[in-house]
């Protein structure tokens, strides 16, 4: 992969190669803002009713975050590419390493060499030994 | 129930496959496959056909609150309809994969004025089975609470 913070003609981009150049800097590096102020667009839709909408209000929520738990780790289970620019990334996500963290799965649309729209779930990870069968979350 | 109109990309009055024909599984797409169980399940709230028609008898179940296997989750899902006989899944969006996995996003209710819950189930398909599902669920919160307007979906 070159650069993933390379973004030029983007809007020649397959929705997927956007998508991986994201998912590198986003998850895998955990340069949260860079990746943001790369490939999202400034008027992204957001749907995470705990942010809020736009990349720069967005981006002011990750900086926060980045500061309150800088041992955060983002680790990718699966991705789904769709066939309409939709993915679908499914994460374990903690704040720090000794946590049992969340599972979480974000949804982007992506447009003409941006993510314009965003859903996410998030549902903690409970206890094995509360769970009805032994598969774990992920 | 019945999403909205452009959500799914057939006419889920009168779908143009017989979602519950099995026959010739194996040659069947992922897709297919993913098309006739979200039929079943999600637009017709038929979980026995849905799950009879198309989960593997043995197939992995990842979420927490359920056994794993066919014939247990389906019971669970039986018991829970009896009790709650409105419960919804309202189809939002589905990720069609280029690969084996399909991801559904829907708006799950209990009863019809609740706020319910955001979910998406991830399907693992091969040979014309479900094999494997994980989900993420959680509780659409009061508008008032969000901090923007759009929604969850």
């Amino acid at each position: 992969m070159r650069d993933p913070l390379d973004t030029t003609g983007r809007a020649q981009l397959s929705a997927r190669e956007v998508a991986d150049r994201f998912i590198e800097v986003f998850y895998r590096q955990n340069r949260l803002v860079e990746a943001f102020r790369a490939w999202v667009h400034p008027d992204y839709i957001q749907h995470d009713p705990n942010s809020a909408t736009g990349r720069d209000g967005t981006i002011a929520a990750l900086d926060a975050h980045m500061q309150r738990s800088p041992g955060m780790s983002h680790d990718i289970k699966r991705v789904i590419y769709g066939d309409d620019g939709t993915i679908a990334v499914h994460y374990h996500f903690r704040h720090a390493p000794e946590q049992r963290g969340l599972a979480v799965v974000d949804l982007f649309r992506i447009e003409a060499g941006y993510l314009v729209e965003h859903w996410d779930i998030i549902q903690p990870i409970p206890d094995p030994e509360t769970c009805k069968n032994n598969n774990g979350m992920f | 129930m019945r999403p909205a109109a452009g959500v799914l990309p057939w006419d889920v009055d009168a779908p143009p496959f017989d979602p519950r024909d099995t026959s010739g599984r194996e040659q069947l797409s992922v897709r297919q496959v993913a098309e006739r169980f979200i039929q079943l399940f999600y637009v017709e709230d038929n979980p026995r056909d849905a799950f009879m028609c198309w989960m593997h008898p043995s197939y992995i179940q990842h979420n927490p609150n359920a056994p794993t296997g066919r014939d247990a989750t389906l019971a669970m899902m039986e018991a829970s309809l009896a009790r709650l006989p409105d419960l919804s899944h309202e189809v939002k969006r589905v990720i069609w994969g280029d690969a084996d996995l399909v991801a559904i996003h829907f708006h799950f209710k209990y009863e019809p004025d609740s706020p319910g819950y955001a979910v998406v189930d991830i399907l693992r398909i091969d040979g014309g089975y479900i094999r494997e599902h994980w989900d993420v669920l959680q509780d659409v919160p009061d508008p008032a609470a969000s901090k923007n307007t759009n929604g969850m979906f």
